[in-house]
């Protein structure tokens, strides 16, 4: 349904041209729930938003690639076009649901905005609907809270009431940027389990961005990992936590706090620090901070190859992974 | 809501007490000899002849009893309406500040409507257009607009085209009820003068908001939500806008009242910064005095009432 | 670690400390900041740079009147005096010799605009040097005190900004009469009371500043909380005062003189030239009116342009910015892709 190809977006700043999104190349099926993962600042919110045609410009250019949707090339078509899609078959949640409502105005008009645009409703169906999805999104006393303002909710009933206007249309798909990382635990389990059955009673396609390697293993049928623009691992949920094939992949996994092993254990963390992406190294990204470096990634860039079936990577050293993590 | 308007006001208070308080005490301040000195000016020129002395002239500015008695003396007598009398005519202010009042009214709000016209859309057209040829070509124009003086434009329009077209702005005053149309005329050259210079700063003010409301989230959630961009800017920005926008108008007020001072001398209007003049250059302090007085105790009036419009505007006040 | 406390405020452009981790591009490394900023101005902002230009005229014309100050009075830029008399051109029209006329006194019109730029000089720097001096002294101090005093003196200053400017500055030249000293107290420190909330409100902001908090907890003495931190930010805050209120204060002075509470006559201020006698003989002859006018505008909107390069220059949170998600035109993508490839 959606097929995202060779997408690259560039920021020019300061520091000169900011290869935020570098060939990235992936797929979403009908009603699939996939992730994308990766450090702050790798890129991921930034091709969510290009594929919706959300880059801020200045200083954001959406460089080259196609991002086709049910047939149709976002980035081709005309900015009267993209914004039927947007909000209507695509919609995304943003990572901070408080600045993210406009505080002047109630819930009811918000929602009903993009009611009375993409679905064509009158202002009572539209205020009707939109009590409705907040019920459905779980926020109590709807009918009369329809009629508050943001500041009248806590930040966890502020993220259901974007996830209300993101689903309001029946989107086909729906970004979720960051859904968890302004609320606190409970919210988020919340939050995503209520995502869950939203895409399986609508059918819903979602892409999870998340730093949040938890939310990803329960959630989502498929991992995309992202470091400096690029896509380094892609595999279902299952094998990439079993068996990662990439070494970034493999140091977050390492990094996440194990409650089965000796509280004595030191952490353990990435060495070094993410790539200034205006600068990237040379050869592979990631080799400066790669325990498993040899002289190629200095030099060649890998590129995303299938190493086993259904199991993308882009290392050169993939198929040796098994053995070199057990050393 | 009430204790919200409550407060307000209360804290406008002090600051009331504090202008009165400055002014009473800046006629303290004249040297003892320049009191001789308008007694010499005055007493020959005025209507007020021999009355007029030494004494006299202490009396009228309170300078006679002990500090705080006369101010208390005066504070009271403000409340009452009595605002004292003119040193030069010896006629009681109040009446005098009525009469005048409506001119600079008058004045005041083609002003205001003018410079609001030029610096709204332009100011808007300029954010929404960052950086683009009519961006720049808006932003000289403001600076343009507040670089040339008012008063030099005022006395060219003057007499330039008496020079070219034999005509000249009418002199004499014509109310407004009398002659709607000699009015206008009256006050639409100064008042588009005063209104296009100040033009200037209201247009960059209003542009640098309006690009602060628009780097925010929730206009990326607008344009997320597929809204058209005239919907995003008149509906979610301009409504956001508008608070700082409101905010602006008070200092507005204080351009007004020094504009006026220039204005009405130049075009020979009889209202209150004519008034003010006069009574500066005859050194007549008792007007002088109240005038400073409804200057800053219109702008103290004109906060309020728009920290009050906030809670009208804005719900998260309200809430509070 | 309190040897690496930067101040880590956002936004802060101020002259980088020893030990900086901020500097951005490798060239500017090597380059003090100030130079960097000039650089930067050509550059970028062409218009900022033709302000600069304007404001170095008015410095240069000024200073260089005449050399009187070094003790040659007859030496400078004015071909003649300001008050010297020649009532052969009395009312003349431009010519070769006087290229700007002659006024009603038979003084040369060029040379009076051309003292006239030393008196707006003047005025802008000392009556600006004066304002930010005190805007400092008060705000700071409010800051830095708070409590009962700051709550005094705010109430005190909320009065003070509730008065027309033109008022207080009339009233008070009314009282102690006019003159280039005290013409320049009373603007200074007028517009240095009303300044002040600026100065105070940054130290307030710097007093909650968690980076303020950490650096203590880390150890790092008062004096290079302070350095570090209030001075880089209190610099743009200062700069963009100082060139902002220097157009106002000229602006000011020339309104003043104009209704007659300024500098008094024969000084040649730009203002006093427009009324009085730029008025009555604007018949006879319009470029008495026309030249103090062109000045004062040309002067005031280099001001302004530079103020605003400066402070678009040293705010690096209103640089760039965020534009619009509104899309961009096919031809400027295509020309933006052309470029990136040709790098590549």
């Amino acid at each position: 349904m959606l097929e995202v190809k060779n997408l690259s977006t560039y920021f020019y700043v300061e520091d000169g041209e900011l290869r935020a999104v570098d060939g990235l190349s992936y797929h979403v099926d009908k009603g699939e729930a996939v992730g994308l993962v990766g450090e702050s600042a790798c890129g991921k919110s930034v091709s969510a938003l290009s594929l919706m045609r959300l880059v801020p410009y200045p200083p954001g250019v959406i460089m080259g690639g196609e991002v086709i949707f049910k047939g149709t090339d976002l980035l081709a078509i005309s900015e009267d076009e993209i914004r039927t899609i947007r909000g209507g078959q695509i919609t995304i949640v943003f990572q901070e649901p408080t600045t993210s409502l406009n505080p002047l105005f109630s819930i009811k008009t918000q929602i009903s905005e993009a009611l009375t645009l993409h679905r064509n409703m009158d202002s009572q169906a539209a205020a009707d609907e939109s009590v409705r999805l907040l019920k459905q999104v779980g926020i109590p006393d709807p009918e009369r809270r329809v009629n508050n303002y943001p500041h009248h909710f806590s930040g966890g009933m502020q993220q259901r009431i974007m996830l209300a206007m993101a689903l309001a249309c029946n989107p086909e798909l729906l970004i979720a940027d960051e859904p968890t990382t302004s609320v606190d635990v409970t919210v988020q389990a919340q939050l995503l389990e209520l995502i869950d059955n939203l895409r399986t009673e609508y059918g819903t396609a979602v892409i999870i961005i998340t730093h949040n390697l938890g939310v990803i293993a329960r959630y989502v049928d498929r991992v995309h990992v992202m470091y400096a623009g690029r896509l380094v691992e892609v595999a279902e949920t299952r094998p990439l936590f079993a068996e990662p094939l990439h070494p970034y992949t493999a140091g977050l996994l390492s990094s996440v706090p194990r409650l089965d092993l000796p509280r004595e254990r030191e952490l353990y963390v990435i060495g070094g620090a993410p790539p200034n992406l205006a600068r990237l190294p040379s050869g592979c990204a990631f080799h400066p901070r790669c325990q498993y470096t040899i002289n190629r990634c200095r030099e060649e860039r890998p590129e995303l190859e299938e190493v086993l079936e259904g199991r993308y990577s882009a290392c050169f050293r993939s198929r040796e992974m098994p053995e070199l993590r057990k050393s | 809501m009430r204790a919200y308007a409550t407060r307000r006001l209360l804290l406008a208070i002090p600051t009331l007490v504090i202008v009165t308080m400055l002014v009473f005490f800046s006629v303290r301040l004249i040297p003892g000899n320049v009191i001789d000195l308008m007694v010499s000016e005055m007493a020959t020129a005025s209507g007020m002849g021999e009355e007029l002395d030494a004494d006299y002239i202490r009396q009228q500015l309170g300078l006679d009893e002990a500090v705080h008695i006369q101010y208390f003396k005066w504070a009271g007598g403000l409340f009452r309406g009595e605002f004292g009398e003119s040193l030069w005519t010896g006629r009681p202010i109040l009446p005098d500040v009525i009469r005048r009042y409506p001119i600079s009214i008058e004045l005041g709000l083609i002003a205001i409507i003018i410079s609001l016209t030029i610096s709204v859309p332009v100011g808007i057209y300029s954010a929404i257009r960052q950086d683009t040829v009519l961006d720049y070509g808006g932003r000289t124009f403001a600076i343009g607009m507040l670089a040339m003086p008012n008063f030099w434009l005022a006395t060219m329009v003057i007499v330039y085209p008496s020079i070219w077209f034999n005509w000249s702005p009418p002199i004499r005053y014509m109310p407004f009820t009398e002659d709607p149309m000699a009015n206008i005329v009256m006050f639409i050259i100064p008042g588009f003068l005063m209104g296009t210079s100040m033009s200037g700063g209201s247009m960059r003010f209003l542009r640098t908001m309006f690009l602060e409301v628009l780097r925010q989230d929730y206009i990326r959630t607008a344009w997320a939500k597929g809204l058209q961009e005239h919907v995003i800017i008149f509906k979610h920005a301009l409504r956001n806008a508008s608070i700082p926008l409101i905010t602006s108008m008070g200092p507005m007020v204080l351009m007004l009242f020094g504009g006026s001072v220039i204005m009405e001398q130049i075009f020979n209007l009889p209202g209150l910064g004519r008034y003010f003049l006069d009574a500066l250059n005859t050194r007549d302090y008792p007007v002088v005095q109240i005038m400073n007085l409804i200057g800053a105790g219109s702008f103290v009036f004109v906060t309020v009432i728009i920290d009050l419009s906030y809670a009208w505007l804005d719900p998260r006040i309200v809430y509070r | 670690m309190a040897d690496s406390f930067d101040g880590g405020v956002p936004g802060r452009r101020g002259p980088p400390a020893a030990g900086d981790s901020t500097a951005t591009t490798e060239e500017a490394k090597g380059r003090h900041w100030l130079t960097d900023a000039a650089v930067r101005l050509v550059k970028e902002k062409p218009l900022g740079s033709v302000g600069a230009a304007i404001v170095l005229l008015l410095f240069i014309t000024g200073i260089f009147a005449d050399l009187s100050w070094v003790g040659l009075p007859d030496v400078g830029l004015a071909p003649y005096h300001y008050n010297e008399v020649n009532m052969k051109i009395r009312l003349a029209a431009p010519s070769l010799d006087h290229p700007l006329g002659g006024d009603h006194m038979g003084r040369d019109m060029l040379s009076r605009i051309i003292y006239g730029a030393r008196i707006s000089m003047f005025i802008g720097v000392f009556g600006t040097a004066i304002s930010t001096t005190l805007s400092l002294l008060i705000g700071m101090t409010c800051g830095y005190l708070g409590g009962k005093f700051d709550l005094i003196v705010q109430r005190f200053v909320d009065a003070w900004i509730s008065f027309p400017m033109l008022f207080i500055y009339l009233t008070v030249i009314a009282i102690i009469g006019g003159g280039m000293l005290q013409l320049v107290l009373v603007l200074g420190i007028s517009s240095g009371i009303g300044a002040s909330r600026g100065p105070r409100a940054l130290v307030f902001w710097i007093k909650e500043s968690a980076y303020v908090e950490a650096a203590r907890a880390a150890g790092a003495p008062t004096s290079r909380i302070l350095t570090r931190t209030l001075l880089p930010n209190i610099m743009p805050v200062i700069i963009l005062g100082m060139s902002m209120g220097m157009g106002g204060m000229i602006m000011a002075e020339a309104g003043l003189s104009f209704l007659g509470f300024g500098l008094p006559p024969p000084t040649p201020s730009w203002g006093g030239m427009i009324s009085g006698p730029g008025r009555v003989y604007m018949v006879q002859a319009p470029w008495m009116l026309l030249w103090p006018g062109v000045a004062l505008s040309l002067v005031i909107y280099g001001i302004n342009v530079f103020g605003d390069a400066l402070r678009d220059l040293l705010d690096p949170r209103l640089r760039g910015g965020l534009g619009s998600y509104r899309g961009i035109p096919k031809k400027k993508l295509e020309a933006i892709r052309r470029k990136s490839g040709e790098q590549a």
